[in-house]
């Protein structure tokens, strides 16, 4: 699809310069050469947008929410950078070693991933109807575990909650990356062949039910997936949602406290599957939640997406969203999506030591929920 | 895929399983595994040529990324070759070496390729037969375990 045709798909044309989506914009605070109204204008008047920094838009979908007129902006975004990835390539974070991670994934080499972070206490079931998609978190522990060491935890912690639920997941056998990043990044041959071998592996296991705790993946297999190759054929649950279920049907309890939290909203789980309400409830379960000023569906982006173009502006964003964090008066600030967890973590690590500002314990909602289960 | 790095498969020469030759990458450090190499080279120790060697300035400069995208496109194995510790020409670059080819190990474990498919081994500049002997060491063990499996799973 060319940028003309996806702006007329995604009613770019409808834009009428009101700004909302600037305002809203996580990229456009700061110096970078970019801003969704902006990008806009240049569009509609020359056709085109180059010079600008498609690069810093964290596809968070804070513009699409807010748009009066109903232009779906990241979707486009999405579109253009396809078109002129070849030309004008992403700054890649970490040496590249993200995407190569993932590339080497979508090739289909090796023997799929091997569960190493498996403990002999978990339960698990091959047999069973319902399968866990555990994604890049274990593969990614490599990468981050110097600040952020929690990233095999969230697995394990999604099998026990699960089985405190009296489920036992299976887990597949040869499953690859989502291919989220390469969705956004407009690297659309790895995001299909991801993909493929990722519905081939789930359809040949034959489970009704795959329970995600990651919202990209959620996001990404049940909705994206969809849209491109058509009925999945099983369902796609983000584990927030089954565990209000359980609440709900009593078959999982937690030990209450007083203490405060607040809570990230992540914006595939939020804005990209609608899941708001879900792990608020389960907060709720646990302790009381303070919301931050800018939460739900105005939620702000962790800054940083697709592991590209992390500089000094992101690491500002994160700061402002720490600080807010802070002054809700909350003694920890709970993350549902990996990425958020690293980003934020990152952004505490590198500039949260300096005197006068407070640091906020940053936890995963899934971590915090197994170690508050009532047993 | 693969590009460049020619397997029986990769040439069209299916069901030819004889022709099948491991592929392996060498990322030699400029001043003692090349050299080494060199000398290997003088001295006619013979050495397979699946052997395909990368001059870096130092084995510290090998990004786990790196050793990723040679299985990407086609390695069977990949060698880094450093100075000994403390011989490093920038102090510490081996050491760093040591703990990034770890990571690139450990990654390859997870995504299920294998760490045994990598290898971190430090050759000095007069240790042309150990070069010739790690390289036909590791030749023969990528020989003996076959092509990187591709069993991603295809919609039929």
């Amino acid at each position: 699809m060319s940028s003309v045709e996806a702006a007329r798909k995604y009613r770019a044309y409808d834009c009428v310069a009101c700004g909302h989506c600037t305002y809203s914009c996580p990229a456009a605070h700061g110096e970078r050469r970019f801003s969704p109204r902006r990008f806009m204008e240049e569009f509609s008047q020359q056709g085109s947008s180059e010079g600008l920094d498609i690069w810093s838009c964290m596809g968070c979908a804070a513009c699409t929410t807010v748009c009066p007129q109903g232009v779906d902006f990241h979707h486009f975004m999405r579109e253009v950078r396809q078109e002129r990835r070849s030309m004008d390539p992403p700054v890649r974070t970490h040496a590249g070693l993200v995407s190569a991670i993932r590339d080497l994934d979508s090739v289909g080499k090796g023997k799929g991933h091997h569960h190493q972070w498996v403990t002999p206490d978990l339960e698990l079931d091959q047999r069973s109807d319902v399968a866990l998609f555990v994604g890049c978190v274990p593969t990614l522990d490599v990468v981050f575990r110097d600040f952020q060491s929690g990233l095999p935890g969230l697995p394990r912690s999604a099998v026990r909650l699960l089985n405190a639920m009296g489920i036992r997941p299976r887990l597949l056998k040869d499953e690859r990356c989502c291919g989220h990043d390469a969705y956004w990044l407009g690297e659309n041959d790895t995001f299909e062949r991801l993909a493929k071998m990722n519905l081939c592996a789930i359809r040949e296991s034959g489970i009704h039910t795959l329970v995600t705790y990651c919202p990209e993946c959620n996001h990404t297999i049940g909705k994206v997936y969809e849209e491109r190759f058509g009925a999945l054929g099983f369902e796609v649950v983000h584990l927030s949602q089954l565990l209000e279920q359980g609440i709900r049907d009593g078959r999982l309890n937690f030990q209450r406290s007083d203490e405060v939290f607040t809570f990230q909203d992540p914006c595939r789980l939020g804005r990209g599957s609608g899941i708001y309400d879900a792990p608020r409830n389960l907060i709720k379960g646990i302790g009381q939640l303070a919301e931050m000023t800018r939460s739900g569906a105005n939620a702000a982006c962790c800054g940083s997406t697709c592991f590209a173009q992390c500089d000094r502006i992101t690491k500002s964003w994160q700061l402002t969203r720490l600080e807010e964090a802070r002054a809700t008066g909350a003694g920890r600030l709970v993350t549902a999506c990996p990425k958020c967890l690293v980003h934020l973590s990152c952004a505490q690590k590198e500039m949260g030591t300096y005197i006068g500002r407070p640091r906020i314990e940053i936890v995963d909602l899934f971590t915090l929920a197994e170690s508050n289960l009532k047993r | 895929m693969g590009r460049g790095m020619g397997t029986g498969k990769r040439l069209g020469l299916e069901g030819a399983d004889m022709t099948w030759e491991p592929s392996v990458v060498a990322f030699c450090c400029n001043w003692c595994a090349y050299a080494g190499a060199d000398l290997a080279g003088v001295s006619r120790f013979q050495y397979p040529p699946n052997v395909k060697v990368v001059r870096v300035m130092c084995s510290g400069r090998v990004e786990p990324g790196y050793i990723l995208r040679c299985f990407q496109n086609g390695a069977d194995g990949v060698m880094v070759l450093g100075c000994h510790p403390g011989d490093c020409h920038y102090f510490k670059g081996n050491e760093r070496a040591r703990q990034r080819i770890g990571d690139a190990g450990e990654i390859l474990d997870r995504m299920g390729i294998g760490s045994e498919r990598m290898l971190l081994r430090w050759i000095s500049a007069g240790e042309g037969a150990l070069f010739a002997s790690t390289c036909r060491d590791f030749v023969e063990r990528m020989r003996s375990l076959g092509p990187v499996p591709e069993v991603g799973c295809v919609e039929r």
